[in-house]
């Protein structure tokens, strides 16, 4: 096999079409040169990167006279399909899928969005622990084509303690510990997502829309008296963002971040942020919203072994 | 002896600072992605369950791989015999070379982030074959289909973007160079 025949080979590998013959033969080929297998991981890494650099909100427009239409991260809730979060309920939905190896639980947590607060309402400012929303200057926002509870960026302040002017932040505090396993050995993540807007009719300056989720230990009351300071011991955390240059009004982007729950995990921040470098400070925005939120928690089994005191939320 | 709960939490930590290189390496040992991300929650628990034999300070990415490796056999193992046109897996012994074989800063949170810049870089209708194949996760035919294109040509067109995402990723930020 030549250089050239093996590349096809590798590549074919990561595309997942190589057929029995072909695989027994590139595996004779990395057997034998280890200039192959440094070869393997070179092309491999496109392959592999691709997709995570998606998840990094890489823009594009598609091309061919549609301007149109913008990347968004299909999520990997790929097995989700169907379930939305009773916003406004006090109960939990749950879901189990069965994949080819173990059962998944899901479960999506309600964040009873706005406590009846009205459309147009500001949230609350600052960080607060019990549990609402809150943030930098936003409202709730309703009207066709909004999912319920939507929220509307205004303006990168409002915090006593803003750190960042380009950044409008809309938090809130989830407490973890109600929702301890009863099931010894168990993993547990979250995966949080919200669907974000910019309604701009006209492209103009960028715009990033971040998801963002981070877990700590203790008491959320410590947490919120010792914010932002206190931001720096989380335990785990999971990020994702989008950017937008507007000119595509009503093109809701949904974007996920997942963060594994370990052991120590009592309580979690959501952040949703809209972040502008602006000419002015701090920055303002006019046409950008985020709804259709989404918090969920998903287990499963310790595949093997004794899984006596590993479950990650006990 | 009981685990330190802080040293779980720091091994805990290092897993998820290093989660998209280790999400990638798996998918380079098994091309599934569906299956790269199942199995990625399997080495978690395991780097949890493991946390007292990881030295802190020693090499973590090169501990977590070994143990991604195990991962990915035995997710294999339990999914049972290959279904008809499913892909065969690597050998056990190819596996383990090619473990060996694979740059520290392999896929590396460095080079994911050159690597985005890349794909901002690559013409419109090559971007949109990215976006095609690895966002929708479509295939060389059905990417054919949709544009009315070959398959012959669908693939080179994939092969060429690939590599200049891959010279592109050598002129940012060659393998090697954050060690």
């Amino acid at each position: 096999m030549n250089d050239s025949e093996f590349d096809v080979q590798v590549e074919r590998y990561f595309e997942g079409s190589l057929d029995e013959a072909a695989m027994a033969a590139l595996e004779a080929e990395l057997t034998s040169s280890s200039r192959r297998r440094e070869r393997f991981w070179e092309l491999g890494e496109i392959h592999a990167l691709a997709r995570d650099a998606v998840r990094m909100g890489v823009v594009v427009p598609i091309s061919s006279g549609s301007s149109g239409v913008w990347w968004t991260w299909r999520a990997v809730a790929m097995l989700l399909v169907g379930l939305l979060l009773g916003v406004g309920g006090t109960g939990a939905l749950w879901a189990v899928t069965t994949s080819l190896t173990r059962t998944h639980s899901e479960r999506l947590l309600s964040l009873e969005a706005n406590g009846g607060a009205v459309v147009g309402a500001e949230l609350p400012r600052g960080m607060t622990e019990n549990q609402t929303w809150g943030g930098d200057l936003a409202r709730w926002f309703g009207g066709s084509g909004f999912p319920k509870d939507s929220i509307r960026f205004v303006e990168a302040s409002g915090e006593a303690e803003s750190i960042n002017p380009t950044s409008c932040d809309v938090y809130r505090i989830v407490d973890l510990r109600p929702l301890r396993s009863t099931e010894s050995g168990e993993m547990v993540s979250l995966e949080f997502s919200a669907e974000f807007l910019d309604n701009r009719n006209e492209a103009g300056d960028q715009i990033r829309f971040t998801t963002r989720i981070e877990l700590f230990s203790g008491e959320p009351s410590d947490f919120v008296r010792r914010w932002p300071r206190s931001r720096v011991a989380a335990v785990s955390a999971g990020s994702n963002q989008v950017s937008s240059l507007g000119g595509v009004a009503g093109n809701w982007r949904r974007v996920t971040a997942n963060a594994f729950v370990p052991p120590a995990a009592d309580f979690a921040l959501l952040q949703l942020v809209a972040t502008r470098k602006a000419d002015g400070m701090p920055a303002r925005f006019e046409e950008q919203y985020v709804g259709g939120i989404r918090l969920k928690l998903r287990t499963q089994p310790f595949s093997a072994g004794n899984s006596a005191d590993r479950s990650p939320l006990r | 002896m009981s685990i330190p709960d802080e040293h779980v939490l720091q091994v805990q930590q290092l897993f998820v600072a290093h989660q998209s290189a280790l999400r990638a390496f798996v998918f380079g040992l098994w091309p599934d992605s569906q299956e790269a991300e199942d199995v990625l929650q399997e080495v978690f628990m395991t780097v949890t369950r493991k946390a007292s034999q990881f030295v802190l300070g020693t090499n973590f990415l090169a501990w977590a791989r070994m143990i991604a490796r195990l991962e990915v056999l035995a997710a294999r193992r339990r999914r049972g015999k290959r279904e008809v046109g499913e892909q065969r897996m690597l050998s056990e012994g190819v596996m383990s070379a090619l473990v060996e074989a694979c740059p520290s800063d392999w896929a590396s949170e460095g080079r994911l982030a050159a690597l985005a810049r890349c794909v901002g870089l690559l013409a419109p209708h090559a971007r949109e074959l990215v976006r095609l194949r690895y966002f929708e996760e479509r295939g060389p035919s059905q990417i054919a289909s949709d544009l009315g294109r070959s398959v012959n040509a669908v693939d080179v067109a994939l092969s060429k973007t690939r590599e200049k995402l891959r010279e592109c990723l050598r002129r940012q930020q060659p393998l090697g160079s954050s060690l």
